[in-house]
């Protein structure tokens, strides 16, 4: 079985509301952290909207009506709680100093980071995070955390034709970073 | 030729940071602020304060109405829990939150049921602490079918008492992946099964593992690895005479000794004697091509395996390969005696380019011997 089918098991009754917790923070904490950082890109700040996330569904776990897959419905969550933060009066203050690093801090650099900068995947990893929002979040949600396109749009509240627009324009932006992509160009 | 699902998943993974884990900290955060019914305390005020007021009252109605729902569908379930609940009374079986065991304090402890599937009856103890261990430290190598490529640490038995380990235990201890190559990296570890005694770790996060039927390791967060510290080595330099024509001599005291034990081949005549001065012998030895005299030179403890059995042996060694390389260097080298402990000291013989060592140990009777393959 699989944990998707477990947690959503779990929530028809059988576990305490506490234990579901821990289960869901097992298996999404680290991709929602991730996620949360793609938009918010500061690690304190990604691990406080996470814990935020897990403290939500918590309180909404009763409520949750089923619409949409529990896996769609905890991403909503956390999309929301990093778009809030980045609407919110504390973000609009900060001095925002993009970092062209995808997940690395400047002072975690090593030996192997600099050669790690020159590798193609962090070439790919920083044309992606230089994407605007709009397509960053639908690239990663689906290229990254495996979403289909009814899913994002679920989980956006955007239409499929939207999606599947910026998922293209999301591409194009960093295609000549792509295998396939540059293959395509040049053969 | 990779698609882009795998070619992104690559990108994000190679260059992601140890801070993207959701640790077991922040879970435990999390549950605290659960269970002390703080939730709302989690937001920032500066950031949503108008949010807030209006996520304040919608979360206390859930909560008002998911309690009702909630003590429903609890009470429904107490009998399918309560077996679990036994076995769980039985882990950590005097130790409530917040209480301390070898100076660790429980954070959470209790079934962990579900989570994976062949977790399923796992019973976890979480402590918050920090404590300096020694042990062993097993890496099981790619092949190995149960753990391949994965590292344990077996702490020794005084090293349990500052772990929050109950009586009767010994539990072999494991870590995340990034740590586990942080002591790949430091122990050199890799390529084949191999076994590391005396190591010394500081470790905090302790969570204690325990499933029927099954030995499991309990999980460390590593803090420092504590390497030991290099001997206090005493170099002393020193010189060693030649004559006009360039050939090795002895001071009148090294030279009485030397003959002393030409004769006799009795170690005693040696006795009181530094590395260095047996150093000289061996080369004067050398000098003048008196093999039996420097055969007699080297150790020969019933413990030490002889590499040359007899000294004919030796001699047809030494006329196969003769070493005049080795006694050019030693006249034109700088020399160094090291005495590294009670028992073993060197002789260094440092050069423009080149840097030999000659070892020493001292055998049964406290006299300086030259070591088998000295220049090993």
């Amino acid at each position: 079985m699989s944990l998707e089918k477990e947690i959503e098991q779990a929530l028809v009754g059988i576990y305490e509301r506490e234990k579901i917790i821990e289960m869901v923070m097992d298996e999404y904490g680290t991709k929602l952290k991730r996620m949360i950082y793609s938009y918010v890109k500061d690690w304190e700040v990604a691990s406080d909207l996470t814990q935020e996330v897990f403290i939500t569904v918590y309180e909404k776990l009763l409520s949750f009506k089923r619409r949409s897959s529990f896996k769609t419905w905890i991403y909503t969550i956390a999309i929301n709680k990093s778009k809030d933060y980045l609407k919110s009066w504390h973000y609009r203050n900060l001095v925002i100093n993009e970092k062209l690093f995808f997940f690395k801090q400047s002072g975690e650099k090593s030996p192997e980071d600099l050669l790690l900068q020159q590798d193609v995947r962090s070439e790919l990893a920083k044309a992606i995070m230089a994407m605007p929002v709009k397509y960053r979040e639908v690239f990663l949600l689906h290229y990254y955390q495996d979403f289909t396109y009814s899913e994002i749009s679920d989980a956006l509240h955007i239409p499929l034709a939207t999606v599947k627009t910026r998922l293209f324009r999301g591409k194009e932006r960093c295609k000549q970073f792509l295998t396939n992509e540059r293959g395509e160009q040049h053969g | 030729m990779a698609d882009i699902h795998t070619q992104v998943k690559e990108a994000v993974h190679t260059t992601v940071s140890e801070n993207s884990v959701f640790t077991e900290l922040e879970k435990q955060r999390v549950l605290r602020k659960i269970r002390s019914g703080d939730t709302q305390s989690a937001k920032k005020s500066n950031q949503f304060v108008p949010r807030m007021l209006t996520t304040i009252a919608v979360a206390g109605f859930l909560l008002f109405i998911g309690g009702i729902i909630g003590s429903n569908m609890e009470s429904r379930n107490i009998a399918s829990q309560s077996d679990t609940k036994a076995v769980a009374e039985k882990f950590y079986p005097n130790l409530q939150y917040g209480e301390v065991l070898n100076g660790w304090s429980l954070l959470n402890k209790g079934p962990y049921d579900g989570s994976k599937s062949e977790q399923s009856g796992l019973l976890h103890a979480v402590f918050q602490g920090e404590a300096q261990i020694t042990g062993t430290l097993k890496y099981y190598d790619i092949d190995d079918s149960e753990r391949p490529d994965q590292i344990l640490f077996t702490p020794d038995k005084l090293s349990l008492q500052s772990l929050p380990v109950e009586e009767g235990r010994h539990p072999d201890l494991t870590f995340a992946s990034n740590e586990q190559r942080k002591l790949k990296a430091v122990f050199g570890l890799g390529t084949n099964r191999m076994d590391i005694g005396e190591v010394t770790l500081v470790v905090d996060n302790y969570t204690a593992r325990y499933i029927k039927g099954k030995t499991l390791p309990d999980t460390v967060g590593l803090k420092e690895i504590v390497l030991p510290e290099e001997p206090e080595v005493q170099s002393t330099p020193f010189h060693i005479q030649v004559n006009q024509g360039q050939k090795l001599e002895l001071s009148a005291v090294l030279l009485d000794r030397y003959e002393q034990f030409k004769v006799t081949k009795d170690k005693q005549a040696l006795s009181g004697l530094s590395p260095s001065e047996v150093f000289q012998l061996y080369f004067y030895a050398e000098e003048l091509q008196d093999y039996e005299t420097q055969y007699s030179l080297f150790i020969d403890d019933e413990e030490y395996l002889r590499v040359f059995e007899t000294y004919e042996d030796y001699l047809t060694a030494k006329q196969q390969n003769p070493s005049t390389g080795l006694l050019e260097q030693v006249k034109a080298g700088t020399l160094f005696e090291h005495v590294i402990d009670e028992t073993s000291a060197s002789v260094s013989i440092e050069a423009e380019t080149t840097g030999l060592s000659f070892g020493f140990s001292k055998n049964k009777h406290g006299i300086w011997c030259v070591n088998w393959l000295p220049i090993q």
